[in-house]
C-alpha cells in the first residue's frame, strides 16, 4: 500500500508548480483497560491519508485528503499551493527556497512491527487482567487497581519535490498500571507506566511486569498516610525520569528553533556555558546502547534522516533543534525533528528521545554523600515556557539525612530555571534509563517521545506545606 | 487575496453522506454478530490561517470524517472507528468492532439505550448559514486584524496564533431507533506569546475566543485580544514574594483549571461505580463543600462551546445543577453508570466517534458570590496577618483529583498588599489540599465572572489554607 501510494505521490510531486511534500501516514491503535476484573474498554481505531505542504511564493500552505486517488492526492496538492498563494502578499518575511540536504530514500523499518502485529489481542488481554488482579491483591489497603495497554502501529512514506522519497513502518507499545489505596476517607494513587517503540516483550526488558505490581502497589500504600514535604529551596536526588522530564520539558522545549525564534530563553546562548561541566544532554532519533526508545525514529516527516543530537556538551550550549527552513535560517544542517502526528497536521520541530547523558557515580555513593536532601521518584507531568521556568509533579519523595534514606513524604511539585537548575548539577549517576516513553508531548498536536538520563543531584525548590 | 478552492460547505450535503455510511455501518454490525450497535459519526471542515515568528505562517484547507462503531455481543462490548466512508473499510470496522467484543469478558453493565427526544423547550441550534458562506479573503482580514492588535506594543511576541472557521456535523445512531443529528459552525481565534523588555522575558501564556456569528467577529476579536496582550505585558513588571501559608486569590482561569477537573472527578458517575473518587451514591444530597459554592452543567447555550442537545449515547440534555450550596444534588451519569448506580441517565455520556462513550460535563458554570472583586480583594488581604496575598492569574501543575492535593506554578502571579496589587511574581508555587479550600478554607467567591475561552464560566476565588513557597 505505501509503496502504491509513494509512486502516485511521486508523481504528483513531480508535476507541481512548487517545492510540495507529500506524507502518506496509515496508523492503527489499539487500546484495552482493566478495572476490577472487568474490561472497561477495548477499542481499535484506523486514521488514514495524505497530508500535503507547499511552498510557494514565500509562504507555506497546508492540506490534506483521504482520498488515495491520483486525483484526491492532485487536488489536495492544488489546494495547499492555493492555500500558500493566499497569505503569499500578507507575508512579511518571504521564507527562501529550501537549501538542499540529505535526504532519506529508501526503506526505513523499525523491528518489532511484525512480532506485535501478529500476537493475538486475546493474549494481551490475558496479561492486563493478571497484573490487575495481582494488583489489587498485593495489600488489604488496594482497593481498586487498573491496567491499561496501547499499541499504535505507524506506516508512513514521505516523498519531496527536491528528491526525499522515504517508506517506514514501527510500532509503539505502551502498558499503564494504576493502584488506588483507601483507609478511614482518605485515598491515594500509584502508578507506574511504560512505553517503548518495538514488540511486548521489550516493555519489561527492564523491569518485569510481576515486579511492576508489587512496586506500583506498594507505593499507593506508602503514600496514602505520607505528610506533606515542606515547601522552599532543597538539595534534591532526581531519578532518571524526573531527569527526563528536566531535559525535555525546561531544556528541551526551549532549544526548538521555533521557539528560539520567538525569544526562547535559549536565544543567542550558542556557544555559552548554561549547565554544569558535568551535564551533556542530547536528542537523537535512536539512543546509542538503547533499544526500543519510546521516541524511535529514522527518518523524520521532512524526509531528513535523523541523528543524534548534541544540545549541551559538558555544560556548554552547542545546538538548536531544527526541521528544514529553522536550519536555513541558522545556517545549519536540519537535524531530523520535524515530526507530525496525524497525515492531517503539519509537521512541527519536536523532540524524538531526549536525555542527559550518564557520568561516573552511583547512585547510592550520590545517596550516602547527601548531608540533607530529598530524592524525588515516578515522574508525573510537567510543563515549561519560555523563560526555562518549569513545574514537574512527582509521585514520591524521601528525606535523605546524613546519607541515609529517613522520612517518606506524598509527592508533589518541583520548580525552577532550567539553566539555573542544570548549572547546580554537582552528581551524576552511571544508572542511565529512558523512562517517558508512555508519555505524550503537547504542542497544539501530540508527539510520542521518550526522554531520561542518569540520577543527578541539584537544587531546584520544592512546592510543599508552609507552617 | 487569492481565494482557494475549497470544496463545497453545504453542511447538508454532508449530513446526508454521513447518515448514509451510518446507517450501512449499523447495518453491517448486526450482520456481523452484534446484538445492538452504536455508530457515533462526524463531519468536519477547518480552513485556518496561522501567524508564527512575528509573521504569517501557513493557511490551510482540511476536511475530515470520523466514524465509531460500539456493539454488544453477548454482553460483551467491542468498539472500532475509522476516518474513511468508504463501504470496504466500513464492513471492515464492523468485523472488527465484533471480534473485540468476543475476545472481552462479559459485563452485563453495558448498554445502548433507546433514547427520549430532544426536549421542546431547549434552545434552537444556531444557524451555521452565514460561517458557511465565509470567504478566506474574509478569513485573512481577521487573521491581520489578530497580527495588527497584539503587535501595536512591540514588547509583545507571538509565538503562534491562528483564525479558523470550524463547521461540524455530529450525528448519533443506534439499533434501538436512536437517531440525533446537529450542525455547528464557528469562528476561532487565538494566540500563544509573551512578552519581550531587554532581559525580562514573562511566561508563555495563551488565550482563545470564539463566535458563532460572523458579525461580532471583528469586534469581539479586538477586545479579547487586546486584553490578553495588556495581561501578558504586565508580568513584566516583576518583584519579589514571600512564602507564607494562608489566603490566595484564584482567577477565573485558576479556578477552572485548578478546581473544575477535581470536582468533575467525583461527581462523574464511572468513578463513584468504580468507587475510586471521594463520593458515593449514597452521597447524593449530602454536604459536601462550603455552602457559598454552587456548581451547574448548562449545555444550553447555543453561543458557547460545549453546546449540545445530546451527549455521546444520544441522550437529551438539560441544564443541571450539580452542586447547590455546597450539596452533590446530581452526578454525571452515562448509560453504564446508570445500570451500576441504578440511577437514571443524566445526559452525561462523552467523547466523539473515535473512541466508546465515557462520562463527563458539557458546560461548567460557577455561580459567582456576594461580594465585588474589589471587596473580595480587601478580604484576602485582611485574612493574612502580613496584608499581603497573592493572585494566581494561571496555574501551571497537578492536581491530584484522588486526594484533592494540588501543587504548581502560579503563572502570571500578582502580589497585592492591603488590597492593592504591587507586581507580578515569578517562580511562585502554591500548594494545599482542594477538598479542604473548598470546604472550611473557602473564604468567598466574587460577584463577577468570566466566560473563559468561549466556554466554562467562573468568578474569583479566595481560599484560605494554601500554602505559598517563594524563591
Amino acid at each position: 500500500m505505501s509503496e502504491e501510494i509513494a509512486r502516485t505521490m511521486e508523481s504528483v510531486a513531480t508535476k507541481a508548480p512548487a517545492w510540495v511534500e507529500l506524507r502518506y501516514h496509515r496508523r492503527q491503535s489499539q487500546s484495552l483497560q482493566v478495572q476490577k476484573g472487568l474490561v472497561k474498554q477495548a477499542r481499535a481505531l484506523t486514521t488514514a491519508g495524505v497530508g500535503v505542504r507547499a511552498l510557494f511564493e514565500g509562504a507555506w500552505g497546508f492540506s490534506s485528503t483521504s482520498d488515495f486517488s491520483l486525483a484526491g492526492i492532485e487536488k489536495a496538492c492544488q489546494r495547499a499551493i492555493q492555500c500558500a498563494k493566499s497569505i503569499s502578499a500578507l507575508k512579511k518575511s518571504k521564507i527562501p527556497k529550501l537549501p538542499s540536504t540529505k535526504l532519506a530514500r529508501g526503506v526505513f523499518n523499525l523491528p518489532g512491527y511484525q512480532e506485535l502485529f501478529d500476537m493475538p489481542m486475546d493474549e494481551k488481554l490475558h496479561h492486563l487482567l493478571k497484573a490487575e488482579k495481582s494488583t489489587r491483591d498485593e495489600s488489604s489497603r488496594i482497593v481498586s487497581a487498573t491496567s491499561a495497554y496501547s499499541e499504535l502501529f505507524e506506516d508512513k512514506a514521505v516523498v519531496t519535490s527536491d528528491g526525499a522519497r522515504a517508506l517506514s513502518r514501527l510500532a509503539r507499545a505502551e502498558f499503564r498500571l494504576s493502584a488506588f489505596a483507601g483507609d478511614s476517607g482518605s485515598m491515594s494513587e500509584g502508578h507506574h507506566n511504560i512505553g517503548r517503540t518495538g514488540a511486548w516483550d521489550c516493555l519489561f526488558s527492564v523491569e518485569p511486569i510481576e515486579k511492576m505490581t508489587g512496586a506500583t502497589a506498594k507505593l499507593a500504600v506508602d503514600i496514602l498516610d505520607a505528610p506533606s514535604v515542606p515547601g522552599g529551596e532543597a538539595t534534591l536526588i532526581l531519578c532518571p525520569a524526573i531527569v527526563g522530564l528536566l531535559a525535555h520539558e525546561a531544556i528541551g522545549h526551549t532549544v526548538e528553533a521555533d521557539f528560539v525564534q520567538s525569544g526562547s530563553v535559549a536565544a543567542g546562548k550558542i556557544g555559552q556555558v548554561v549547565a554544569s561541566p558535568l551535564v551533556t544532554l542530547q536528542d537523537g532519533g535512536i539512543v546509542p546502547g538503547n533499544r526500543f526508545g519510546g521516541g524511535d525514529l529514522l527518518v523524520d516527516d521532512e524526509g531528513v534522516p535523523t541523528q543524534v543530537t548534541t544540545v549541551i556538551k559538558e555544560g556548554k550550549l552547542v545546538s538548536y533543534l531544527h526541521n528544514r527552513e529553522s536550519a536555513a535560517h541558522f545556517g545549519v544542517e536540519p537535524t531530523g525533528n520535524a515530526r507530525a502526528w496525524l497525515y492531517s497536521d503539519e509537521p512541527l520541530i519536536r523532540m524524538r528521545n531526549t536525555y542527559l547523558c550518564p557520568g561516573e557515580s552511583s547512585v547510592e555513593d550520590i545517596i550516602a554523600s547527601t548531608s540533607n536532601g530529598y530524592l524525588l521518584e515516578g515522574a508525573m507531568g510537567g510543563q515549561a515556557d519560555a523563560t526555562g521556568e518549569f513545574m514537574f509533579g512527582v509521585q514520591k519523595i524521601t528525606h535523605i539525612e546524613n546519607g541515609k534514606r529517613t522520612k517518606t513524604y506524598r509527592g508533589g511539585t518541583i520548580s525552577g530555571k532550567a539553566f539555573d537548575v542544570l548549572s547546580s548539577v554537582d552528581a551524576v549517576s552511571r544508572e542511565f534509563q529512558l523512562d517517558l516513553g508512555s508519555g505524550y508531548c503537547g504542542k497544539g498536536q501530540p508527539a510520542k517521545v521518550d526522554a531520561g538520563g542518569p540520577y543527578i543531584r541539584c537544587k531546584a525548590t520544592l512546592g510543599g506545606s508552609q507552617k | 487575496m487569492t481565494e482557494p478552492d475549497l470544496k463545497a460547505r453545504d453542511l447538508k450535503a454532508h449530513s446526508a453522506e454521513l447518515e448514509k455510511a451510518t446507517n450501512f455501518l449499523l447495518s453491517q454490525a448486526i450482520k456481523a454478530g452484534a446484538e445492538h450497535a452504536e455508530v457515533c459519526s462526524a463531519f468536519r471542515t477547518t480552513s485556518k490561517v496561522g501567524l508564527e515568528k512575528q509573521d504569517y505562517h501557513m493557511a490551510s484547507a482540511e476536511e475530515a470524517h470520523s466514524i465509531g462503531l460500539r456493539v454488544l455481543v453477548d454482553g460483551r462490548q467491542g468498539f472500532s472507528s475509522t476516518n474513511s466512508l468508504d463501504s470496504k473499510e466500513l464492513k471492515s470496522i464492523a468485523q472488527s468492532a465484533v471480534k473485540i467484543a468476543r475476545i472481552s469478558p462479559s459485563n452485563p453493565h453495558w448498554q445502548i439505550l433507546g433514547c427520549e427526544n430532544v426536549a421542546a423547550n431547549a434552545p434552537k441550534p444556531p444557524s451555521t448559514d452565514e460561517i458557511e458562506g465565509l470567504s478566506f479573503t474574509t478569513l485573512g482580514e481577521w487573521t491581520r486584524l489578530l497580527f495588527q492588535t497584539s503587535t501595536e506594543d512591540s514588547r509583545f511576541r507571538i509565538n503562534d496564533g491562528s483564525v479558523s472557521t470550524d463547521l461540524q456535523v455530529f450525528l448519533v445512531s443506534n439499533s434501538r431507533g436512536t437517531r440525533k443529528l446537529e450542525s455547528e459552525a464557528s469562528v476561532h481565534w487565538g494566540l500563544m506569546g509573551m512578552g519581550v523588555a531587554g532581559e525580562a522575558i514573562t511566561s508563555f501564556d495563551y488565550f482563545s475566543g470564539m463566535s458563532r456569528r460572523a458579525s461580532d467577529v471583528p469586534a469581539h476579536l479586538v477586545d479579547s485580544t487586546k486584553a490578553f496582550c495588556t495581561q501578558v505585558l504586565s508580568c513584566l513588571q516583576q518583584g519579589p514574594a514571600t512564602s507564607y501559608v494562608g489566603t490566595v486569590m484564584l482567577s477565573p482561569r485558576a479556578v477552572r483549571d485548578v478546581v473544575f477537573g477535581a470536582i468533575e472527578y467525583h461527581l462523574n458517575g464511572r468513578v463513584i461505580a468504580e468507587g475510586t473518587g471521594r463520593w458515593k451514591r449514597a452521597d447524593l444530597g449530602a454536604q459536601k463543600l462550603s455552602s457559598q459554592l454552587s456548581l451547574w452543567d448548562r449545555p444550553w447555550q447555543p453561543d458557547r462551546l460545549g453546546y449540545s442537545l445530546f451527549d455521546r449515547e444520544g441522550v437529551p440534555t438539560r441544564n443541571s445543577v450539580l452542586i447547590e450550596k455546597g450539596r452533590v444534588l446530581q452526578f454525571l451519569v452515562d448509560s453504564y453508570s446508570s445500570h451500576v448506580l441504578d440511577l437514571p441517565v443524566t445526559g452525561h455520556a462523552a467523547g466523539g466517534p473515535s473512541g466508546p462513550p465515557s462520562a463527563g460535563s458539557h458546560l461548567l458554570e460557577m455561580d459567582g458570590g456576594t461580594q465585588s472583586l474589589m471587596r473580595l480583594t480587601q478580604e484576602a488581604s485582611q485574612q493574612n496577618p502580613s496584608g499581603d496575598f497573592l493572585l494566581v492569574n494561571r496555574f501551571s501543575g497537578q492536581v491530584d483529583p484522588v486526594t484533592g492535593d494540588f501543587s504548581g506554578v502560579a503563572k502570571g502571579g500578582e502580589w497585592w498588599s492591603k488590597g492593592e496589587k504591587v507586581h507580578t511574581v515569578q517562580e511562585t508555587l502554591i500548594s494545599g489540599n482542594l477538598f479542604d479550600c473548598l470546604g472550611n478554607g473557602f473564604v468567598g467567591a466574587s460577584i463577577e465572572t468570566q466566560v473563559l475561552d468561549g466556554a466554562e464560566k467562573a468568578p474569583y476565588v479566595v481560599l484560605n489554607g494554601v500554602s505559598v513557597t517563594a524563591q
